[in-house]
């Protein structure tokens, strides 16, 4: 992304891309070594007796030097994964998961943040450098001068999460630190160079402020998310390979080099899938920071301040948000093509249910993303045009929303939920092709396009002479569009086979698609030198302010529960189909135990982000001098 | 201050609501499938028969994907007669495998998925060559014989047909109890015997060589061997049997000794022979 | 005034017609193309052929 917005500025952009190459030659030739340390040991260990294969006349002697060299590595036996029973497991009394279940999830929380805050940063920061605006280069300092704790935060739970999981899962971590091995080092390595990066860049945010000495800055940008994007990829490789387990052999014996084991099947998925959502994530916790700024002053230029940047936070969150489906699509299709067993268990099976949470939960930001745009429409002057429309988006939405997150059957009776007993159930069919599903996600996401076109439109009036086809057009594209989804839906869905019916939920994503290209493109050309009426920023009622605090909550429930699901689809497995787990906790507990957990890791999360905003807060205040004893005559 | 707590409540709220949501849904724990202590020793048929209908529903995780349309992802089982079902397979100018019976064919289902795909059940895009499911026997699912055995005599009991699997014997007993050593050794580098006993029985020596006598069961006796042979000779022909074969021998001795064994445990056994003259 | 007034209504409602005809032979053939790539043909009245 950063490449790309440079491509415009080839002189500054090549000392960039060179630095950027840099990194990752660094970084490569760290894991490429560490690979190849590796791979020599395990070559070592592995070796055998290679067969023979020579007629030798008899009597004569063998050669006796293969013997010899074969026979000095015998001592190390290949290590297979270990098979702990269940007292091999520490009791401490509390259940061990739930453990390590809090504190990895705020370990993830804080790492999602930090590592989504400096990627908007810099793309915030080049955006000062692009067009001169001042205000754009104290923003993105401020994002980052309100994060900075969290990199403290992070480290001290992800050290926490080691130090329990090593000593409440010994056999376990003794495993996966016999597979990973050397590559722990790197990991180091860049955790050292991540902080590096980190402070050079915060603290020298001024002294780097203009002139080539900025592009010096944004260099520093970059090698800070280039070193924690590299973390991330790193970490992600050892979930990654629980669940779908690569460079060893059925038993778990090492066959493969680092790189091997690393690039086990959903690695990738994995990879794209938290990058994007780590971008919606951030952008929703800092839009939570803007929001409780703007709401506890009532200085009007600081409303306005932290207006804008509550509403650049929210652009972020739904900008990143809107392709996460398709990630996650690709990661489910590569689970399911890992294991159909293991795709049937998270999508068919005990924990389908959860995705009707899910349901709910997308519902909530959807509806707080659309109510946020709507009230941001008050800050302009032309937006009384398109505001008769709001009902009726409302309208679409809160329906369809209803419609998604109706369960296949809404009553269960007691003999229905015995059916469910054990991993499987009768009742809950796939969700993915259910056709009145299907239109119902479709059509908020339409809906959502259109709250966001209406609103980019509002402070402006096209001034092109083709502005009205234009526009019937734009109107054309919409209703077809919608009758299309819920045609094929429909028709498709409860008329013809089956196979039709899921081919059908392409062509009602593809409509959707085809609005929101036709819409950009449209509404780019027909507002190229439109006129601007005047908007005024910090004009928008309180009560949206609420819409950024629902979006972190729901970013933050989702992601706990989206975790949850992802780590459960191993059900009794430490690392699928090599480590059994033999622990009490080995089972799948009930939703609601789930989504207690859950909501002890928001609330827990909540507070250390308060606590962030607080310690980010006490660098700017300073405390007035005590004032004499004659102030008050208290003393 | 007054804002903070209206913040915190709202957000309180929120997370109490999504929590709510998750008490609305049915409570059902998956519990990790544990082992059932079976006294196969007083077992009769019928305990048999609902083992396997146990494992069929639990353990084996059959009913993921095999149940009534429109929910299945592979052929209802339990709604057809299977044995009926197997001799139509059998037919089946398709049928590829080797089975000659409904137990047969079953048991081949469950070992390589692949053998026989029922038509538009294949995996997409193989047109029906390749199965989506797992082989029973390897993890995760990992089911010993007696288990396939119990779950082959539920689908044929199930529509009152006769039960042609036998109930499990002692030996199966014994060969469950060590399977799971078993499948390590042949899925991988078993952890080296440590003595020369446990090397012989091991690698099966015994099975073909009488140790004790000259007597010829598969291969030559080897009480004398090591006056017939030098210690390199012995070591060849252990790494690799077929450069020399004793005269009128079959070239019947495992050729793969030298990728099993470890060093150690070879010299032990070479050792061990050496000495016998 | 009255005569402006319904050209323009006139031409605001050409232009949403040859709109609407567009855009829905435009999703006509999306709803053919998108079927027949995952290899599900439609015949002429959008019902499955084949």
């Amino acid at each position: 992304m950063n490449e790309r917005s440079l491509s415009n500025r080839p002189a500054q952009s090549s000392i960039l891309k060179h630095w950027h190459h840099f990194i990752w030659i660094v970084v490569a030739t760290l894991l490429l070594s560490t690979g190849l340390i590796q791979a020599a040991e395990d070559a070592d260990t592995l070796s055998r007796i290679s067969p023979v294969g020579i007629v030798q006349v008899e009597g004569e002697p063998a050669i006796e030097k293969r013997v010899v060299a074969t026979m000095k590595v015998e001592t190390a036996e290949p290590i297979v994964a270990p098979k702990p029973s269940r007292s091999d497991y520490p009791d401490i009394g509390v259940s061990s998961r739930a453990v390590v279940w809090i504190l990895a999830q705020l370990h993830l929380f804080f790492a999602a943040l930090v590592l989504a805050v400096p990627l908007f940063v810099l793309t915030i920061e080049l955006l000062g450098v692009y067009t001169g605006d001042e205000r754009y280069d104290s923003m993105a300092y401020e994002f980052m001068k309100i994060s900075l704790t969290g990199f403290s935060i992070t480290a001290i739970f992800g050290g926490s999460l080691a130090l329990a999981l090593f000593v409440l899962y010994p056999d376990f971590m003794g495993y996966m630190m016999h597979v990973f091995g050397a590559q722990v080092l790197v990991y180091a390595i860049l955790f050292f160079l991540e902080s590096f990066f980190l402070y050079t860049y915060y603290y020298g945010w001024n002294a780097f402020r203009y002139g080539n000495l900025k592009w010096v800055h944004l260099s520093l940008g970059l090698m800070l998310n280039a070193s924690g994007l590299t973390i991330m990829v790193v970490a992600n490789s050892w979930a990654t390979f629980m669940m779908a387990p690569s460079g060893v052999n059925e038993v778990g014996a090492v066959v493969g080099n680092i790189w091997e084991i690393m690039k086990g099947p959903l690695w990738n998925p994995i990879n794209l899938h938290r990058f994007i959502a780590n971008i919606a994530f951030g952008g929703a916790v800092v839009g939570a920071y803007a929001a409780f700024k703007f709401l506890s002053t009532n200085d009007q230029e600081k409303r306005a301040h932290y207006d804008w940047m509550g509403y650049t936070s929210n652009f972020i969150a739904i900008l990143a948000f809107l392709p996460l489906p398709f990630a996650g699509y690709w990661l489910m299709a590569e689970i399911y093509a890992y294991s159909q067993q293991m795709g049937i268990t998270a999508m068919g099976g005990i924990l389908a249910w959860l995705f009707i949470v899910q349901a709910v939960l997308i519902g909530t930001i959807l509806l707080a993303g659309n109510f946020y745009l709507w009230a941001g429409m008050s800050r302009t002057d032309g937006s009384d045009r398109y505001k008769g429309l709001i009902k009726f988006i409302a309208a679409v939405l809160v329906v369809c929303f209803l419609i998604w997150v109706t369960p296949h059957t809404l009553i269960l009776s007691a003999s229905e939920i015995s059916l469910l007993g054990g991993s499987h159930h009768h009742i809950l069919g796939p969700l993915g092709i259910m056709p009145a599903k299907n239109i119902a996600v479709n059509l908020m996401l339409v809906a959502t396009f259109l709250s966001f076109q209406l609103y980019r439109r509002s402070d402006k009036v096209a001034t092109v002479s083709w502005a009205p086809m234009g526009n019937a057009l734009m109107v054309a594209i919409y209703v077809v569009a919608i009758v299309n989804i819920i045609f094929l839906g429909v028709y498709y869905g409860y008329f013809t086979n089956t196979v039709y019916k899921v081919g059908s939920s392409v062509a009602q994503v593809a409509s959707t698609l085809v609005v929101i290209i036709a819409g950009i493109i449209i509404d780019t050309l027909m507002f190229k030198h439109a006129k601007t009426l005047p908007s005024h920023w910090g004009r928008i009622p309180d009560r949206a302010q609420y819409a950024l605090f629902a979006l972190p909550i729901a970013f933050t429930w989702l992601m706990g529960l989206m975790g949850y699901v992802r780590s459960s689809v191993k059900t009794h497995w430490h690392v699928y189909t090599v480590m059994k787990d033999n622990s009490p906790d080995n089972f799948i507990p009930t939703i609601a135990y789930a989504g207690n957990m859950i909501t002890i890791v928001t609330v827990l999360f909540l507070l250390c982000v308060l606590f962030m905003f607080w310690v980010a807060n006490l660098s700017s205040t300073r405390q007035a001098k005590p004032a004499a004893a004659d102030a008050g005559g208290v003393v | 201050m007054m804002v903070l707590l209206k913040i915190l409540g709202f957000s309180l709220a929120l997370t109490l609501l999504f929590t709510f949501v998750t008490y609305l849904l049915p409570q059902v724990e998956g519990e990790a499938p544990v082992d059932k202590e079976v006294d196969l020793s007083s077992l009769t048929m019928d305990d048999f028969i609902t083992l396997g209908e146990d494992l069929f529903n639990n353990k084996g995780t059959c009913t993921l994907c095999h149940k009534p349309a429109p929910l299945g992802r592979a052929p209802d089982i339990q709604g057809t007669d299977m044995v009926a079902l197997s001799s139509e397979r059998l037919a089946d100018e398709r049928y590829q495998g080797k089975a000659q019976d409904a137990a047969d064919y079953l048991l081949e289902s469950m070992l390589d998925p692949s053998r026989y795909v029922v038509a538009t059940w294949g995996k997409k895009g193989t047109n029906d060559s390749e199965s989506p499911m797992p082989a029973i026997d390897k993890a995760p699912i990992a089911l010993s014989k007696i288990e396939m055995n119990a779950i082959i005599a539920y689908l044929q009991a199930k529509d009152g047909n006769d039960v042609t699997v036998s109930l499990p014997s002692p030996e199966d007993v014994a060969s469950v109890v060590s399977a799971d050593e078993k499948t390590v050794a042949a899925a991988t580098l078993p952890a080296p015997a440590a003595s020369l006993e446990e090397a012989l029985g091991k690698y099966a020596c015994g099975s073909c060589h009488a140790m004790e006598s000259a007597d010829t069961l598969v291969g030559p006796g080897l009480v004398d061997v090591g006056s017939r042979l030098s210690k390199d000779e012995i070591r060849q022909s252990i790494v690799d049997p077929n450069a020399v074969i004793a005269e009128g021998f079959p070239a019947a001795m495992p050729a793969d000794f030298a990728a099993r064994m470890t060093v150690k445990e070879l010299d032990m056994i070479v050792a061990y022979l050496v000495e016998k003259k | 005034m009255q005569t402006k007034n319904s050209s323009s209504i006139l031409s605001m409602l050409v232009s949403l017609i040859i709109s609407f005809v567009i855009v829905l032979a435009f999703f006509y053939g999306l709803d053919h193309f998108v079927m027949s790539i995952q290899g599900l043909p439609l015949s002429l009245n959008l019902s499955p052929a084949g």
